[in-house]
């Protein structure tokens, strides 16, 4: 693994990304059954047009843009917290909650009584996550105690969703329940951008602010907190802003992974491998893989309506092999 | 009182003293040693100064009572390296280094001028300015120790301490950090270092601290420090006194005579883990 380790020059790296957001966002707002120039509707275009511009491609587009980002961004905060390179946002049991909460919502019947109480009901699950997190890990800086309790608590938020399944009255009911988990960005409004988006701001501004501590977490906690970084408040930040983002996105999204594992894994060279400079170019690179996956899916078979986070992980996995093989390679 | 004051500073884990009411004064500047066999508390008491293990007592620095300081305040006041080598990514040495100037930067600056003035001087001072751009985990025990070296030296601390420096650097280098240890003092900072190498203690130190089953059981100048009937009680080993070029030193010559009884009783404490600190010549 050596050669070419200082990475690009990362304002450089900073711009690229974003140039590469910014693209794939005009195209995600372009494709779809018909394509549509999305300037033209600024200034005119069809009535049609614009409909379909504002209530269907831009809350679609807005979605997989802070979505792919707080993956992104969470999971480069996790593995850095962590500095293990397998973490990310699932680890917490955030996702899991949220699910749980969303597939009580839709096995209770509220989603026929309230258009907005799946991701409402998810977003609570979600919080209620972090309550019981830190309830759990308590004051303790131990981190081991943080993944443990992470691991417990996507067990058990695993294990009463697969209940709520196993309970479900009938197969109309078990199939909606595990299409919504599947993740996907299919037919999301504004009110969906609206619920979510606060808490994904939010969320990734406390997830930025764990920067300085991760940089420093590079030579152990021990060194990091001679060096006057506060462990307790890192880990508050990183937990609570994964909470906050990562509960959110999967209350509108459902759970789509690999994005959070891959994204920060295959940046890291890119910025030196410094954990705080990984922050911002996760969050994009993540942004990017996810509208890049969901212009995919509407393109390969736009009939049949392909699960975005089918696709996030028929393309991640094979390309995150490759990657593990092609370094192993280099080092050998 | 100014300079570095410690008072009966005692850590506790479980039931057991792992420090016990330790107490030592450095008014002036100085190069202090910390020596005593495996077990014996030095690393807990070196992270207990360092505010990083909940301790009783007071580590006091020009007045100022260390764990009572913000730690971005403490961060530029002492500065502490661990006995473990850790880097976790594959970062470059300058950048390694350069994490040492963190507290001295604001939240979201990034280094100024004097930043990388102090991070080059850290690394020529190591000499290991000559890799600054490789990744640290292509580097060797030695340079990677050297590197670590340098990004202590980096964060510009008043009070310098450091677990096991000098172990697994070749000869050249061990007296290199010695002499280096030697000239920080000179420029007014104090140095507080654990060492294994009684020769090298001996040799450089202005001062020794020696411990022994969580008690400070000598302090003063290394002569009077490591009289052959003490390095025979709580080592174990025979001692022969040197003078090298006017100063002190000692070589650890073998076992003392009645080292078996010896040894059996300070096995116990080894339980504590200090780690592998496994450089003494206790050749059986």
């Amino acid at each position: 693994m050596t050669g070419g380790r200082r990475g690009l020059r990362f304002p450089l790296l900073v711009a690229g990304l974003a140039a590469l957001v910014a693209g794939l966002f005009f195209l995600s707002l372009a494709v779809g059954q018909v394509w549509i120039d999305p300037v033209s509707t600024l200034t005119g275009g069809s009535a049609a047009d614009r409909l379909i511009m504002a209530e269907i491609r831009l809350p679609r587009a807005l979605l997989g843009l802070m979505v792919g980002a707080i993956l992104g961004l969470s999971g480069a905060v996790l593995q850095g917290l962590l500095r293990n390179p397998l973490a990310e946002p699932g680890l917490l049991g955030v996702s899991a909650s949220a699910s749980l909460g969303a597939v009580l919502a839709i096995h209770g019947g509220l989603v026929a009584v309230h258009a907005y109480a799946l991701p409402l009901s998810a977003l609570v699950g979600a919080l209620l996550s972090v309550v019981l997190l830190q309830a759990l890990v308590g004051r303790s800086a131990e981190i081991l105690t943080l993944i443990l309790a992470g691991v417990a608590l996507t067990s058990l938020a695993g294990a009463l969703t697969s209940l709520v399944l196993n309970l479900s009255p009938n197969p109309f009911a078990a199939m909606e329940i595990v299409f919504w988990m599947l993740g996907s960005l299919t037919d999301r409004s504004m009110v969906h951008v609206g619920l979510a988006g606060p808490f994904i701001l939010v969320g990734a501004g406390l997830l930025f602010m764990t920067g300085r501590a991760l940089e420093a977490l590079s030579l152990g906690q021990e060194v990091a907190r001679s060096l006057g970084i506060r462990m307790g408040r890192t880990r508050a930040l990183a937990v609570l802003g994964t909470a906050l983002g990562v509960g959110a996105a999967t209350a509108v999204s459902g759970a789509i992974g690999f994005v959070g594992l891959i994204v920060p894994h295959l940046l890291r060279p890119l910025v030196g491998h410094r954990p705080g400079r990984l922050l911002p170019v996760s969050a994009l690179g993540g942004a990017a893989f996810l509208l890049a996956a969901d212009l995919l899916v509407r393109v390969i078979l736009p009939g049949r309506d392909l699960k975005l986070g089918v696709v996030t992980a028929i393309i991640g996995a094979p390309f995150f092999l490759w990657l593990l093989l092609g370094l192993k390679r280099r080092a050998a | 009182m100014s300079g570095l004051v410690c008072d009966r500073i005692t850590v506790r884990r479980g039931d057991r003293l792992t420090v016990d009411s330790v107490s030592f004064a450095a008014p002036r500047p100085q190069l202090i040693g910390l020596i005593g066999p495996n077990g014996a508390g030095k690393s807990t008491l070196m992270r207990a100064i360092a505010g990083l293990l909940p301790a009783s007592g007071t580590a006091v620095w020009n007045g100022e009572d260390l764990a009572a300081m913000s730690p971005a305040r403490r961060a530029r006041a002492l500065a502490f390296m661990p006995q473990e080598r850790m880097v976790h990514w594959p970062l470059a040495c300058r950048d390694v280094v350069m994490l040492a100037r963190l507290p001295h930067q604001g939240r979201f600056a990034g280094p100024s001028a004097v930043d990388r003035r102090k991070v080059a001087e850290a690394l020529a001072a190591m000499s290991v300015d000559g890799f600054a751009e490789r990744a640290f985990d292509t580097l060797s025990g030695g340079e990677q120790a050297r590197v670590l070296i340098a990004r202590m030296l980096a964060q510009d601390p008043e009070v310098l301490i450091a677990d096991e420096p000098a172990s697994g650097l070749d000869p050249a280098h061990q007296i290199a950090l010695m002499q280096m240890f030697r000239d920080i003092v000179a420029g007014g900072r104090s140095v507080l270092v654990s060492l294994h190498d009684l020769t090298l203690a001996s040799r450089w130190c202005d001062r020794l601290l020696l411990m022994d089953r969580a008690r400070l059981v000598a302090d003063g100048a290394p002569e009077e420090v490591m009289t052959a009937d003490r390095m025979a009680r709580v080592y174990g080993i025979a001692v022969r006194p040197l003078t090298i070029g006017g100063g002190f030193a000692v070589v650890p010559e073998g076992l003392a005579p009645s080292a078996s009884a010896q040894t059996s009783e300070v096995t116990p404490i080894e339980e504590e883990g200090e780690g592998n600190e496994c450089c003494l010549p206790r050749i059986a």
